[in-house]
């Protein structure tokens, strides 16, 4: 039983593997950025919207909505970033309605890349917010002898989060791939159905966690001066 | 469960690409509509609260006008009333006025008539009297009229004899005048012989002190107004007789008779004349 569609491999040339995890990651790309430049071709400024541009314009500015509850600041800066996070692993995610669709969130190669990004990225925004010095000195603080603490609680959270992710999904789908051998009918659809749920709410957690950990690295003067 | 590396290097690449594509393709063009869309909306509500300003504005000022305009209508009303009332004063006292003029007008024709009347009367019955009474005397007593009016009339200068003893004489100087006869009828010689005579008897008489004339100038004249009647004048008396006493009388009675009358009429018209005011002019 493959636990990782990292498995799956269906073309190999030296170190270069294109496995499950990347092919239905591009499907996933495609069907967003697809679906979105499809939409957007041609928005409506006028009195009456489509539906599409109905649904887009809401769904872009609860996830600004979001971010501005969780940083407390103007969330334009962040939306890019924050709002790409929740619907590229919402997206992953919720293609694993359609049968042989293995979500490449439960591999554990994605969730360390985007963790892996979110890594990189904290830093940036704190750097380019209060500046090398005063953000490397935050991790002095409260004393000197908290650095290591602080670097390893860096790297630990780094790492939670990408197992977090990979562990949710990769267990819903065992789940579901054991039950079908137990119970064939019914149980293994509403476990489905969870796993959409569980689907989302992980996507929902990895971008407020990532929000959460730029906030913390940005100082709270500097959130009130995005304002 | 291990980490492929390239697959991780290729899934942050993966995530890097849709970053940026879905801020070209979904975040940058959905915040500029809404962005756009919601600066539409505030113009429009700048637009029509701009609008009601003006239109309160504008009913504001109608308002005003209107005001006015009640304003000066009431004012034209006020002075029209005013000269209404004005003009129908003076309507009324001009009315008055000309009923007033032609009150006395008619009464001065009223009075003039009577005097007319009166004194046709008068003329008329004078001679009716002296016919009627000349021939009554002719028939009855085979006798002149104006031979008894004489007769009368010289009794009387006799009879002043008494009345002269006791009057006191006014005139103690002698009076080279002629003594002047007024008749009403022609007097023949005889008659002037007579008349003369018994003057002078009568001068004499009273000037028997002693500066009395020895003749008596006496002079005739015919005067129809007598009516019917003779008479003399000298030392401050009359002497005559004529029907002149008993028409003036008779006259004083038609006039009583007839003024009576007219007051009557007179209240009736002024009852009508009010009557009409009151019809035509109430209040």
């Amino acid at each position: 039983m493959q636990i990782s569609p990292d498995e799956t491999i269906y073309w190999q040339s030296g170190f270069i593997v294109i496995n499950a995890t990347l092919v239905f990651t591009w499907v996933a790309m495609i069907l967003l950025i697809g679906g979105s430049w499809l939409i957007t071709r041609n928005l409506s400024t006028g009195r009456s919207i489509t539906v599409r541009q109905s649904m887009l314009e809401s769904i872009v500015s609860m996830i600004q909505r979001q971010i501005e509850e969780v940083m407390l600041s103007n969330a334009r800066p962040f939306l890019a970033f924050i709002g790409s996070l929740f619907l590229f692993i919402a997206t992953l995610n919720l293609l694993s309605i359609f049968p042989g669709y293995r979500s490449p969130t439960g591999s554990l190669s994605t969730t360390s890349a985007l963790a892996v990004c979110v890594f990189v990225v904290v830093p940036i925004y704190g750097i380019r917010a209060q500046g090398v010095g005063q953000y490397l000195r935050q991790y002095l603080q409260p004393t000197f002898f908290m650095l290591p603490f602080n670097i390893f609680g860096e790297l630990s959270r780094t790492l939670a989060m990408a197992v977090r992710l990979f562990g949710n999904i990769m267990s819903g789908e065992m789940i579901i791939a054991i039950l079908l051998t137990l119970v064939p009918l019914f149980f293994p659809v509403v476990m489905q159905l969870f796993g959409l749920l569980i689907g989302m709410i992980q996507a929902y957690i990895f971008a407020v966690l990532a929000a959460v950990y730029i906030a913390s690295a940005m100082s709270d003067a500097q959130l009130s001066n995005e304002d | 469960m291990q980490i492929d590396w390239f697959t991780l290097f290729a899934q942050i690449v993966n995530f890097l690409i849709v970053v940026v594509l879905l801020r070209r393709f979904l975040y940058k063009p959905i915040l500029q509509a809404m962005a756009e869309r919601e600066a539409k909306i505030a113009a429009q509500f700048e637009e029509a609260e701009a609008k009601t300003r003006e239109a309160e504005e504008e009913a504001e000022r109608y308002r005003a006008q209107r005001a006015e305009l009640d304003e000066e209508i009431d004012a034209l009303m006020a002075e029209a009333t005013a000269k209404a009332a004005e003009r129908r004063k003076a309507m009324v006292a001009e009315a008055r006025e000309e009923v007033e003029s032609m009150q006395d007008r008619w009464y001065a024709a009223i009075e003039h008539e009577k005097q007319l009347f009166l004194h046709r009367i008068r003329q008329r019955l004078g001679q009716q009297v002296f016919h009627i009474a000349k021939s009554a005397l002719k028939d009855l007593a085979d006798a002149e009229l104006e031979g008894e009016i004489v007769d009368v009339f010289i009794q009387q200068l006799d009879a002043q004899e008494i009345e002269a003893s006791t009057a006191p004489a006014h005139s103690s100087e002698p009076d080279e005048t002629p003594i002047i006869v007024r008749s009403a009828f022609e007097l023949d010689a005889p008659t002037r012989q007579r008349i003369k005579q018994a003057i002078q008897s009568r001068v004499m008489h009273d000037r028997s002190d002693g500066n009395a004339p020895n003749t008596v100038e006496v002079a005739f004249e015919q005067t129809p107004d007598l009516i019917c009647g003779i008479e003399t004048q000298f030392e401050n008396r009359r002497i005559a007789w004529n029907l002149n006493d008993y028409l003036t009388r008779f006259e004083e009675e038609l006039s009583t008779a007839l003024t009576t009358e007219l007051h009557v009429e007179e209240r009736a018209h002024l009852y009508e004349q009010e009557a009409a005011a009151n019809g035509i002019l109430p209040g």
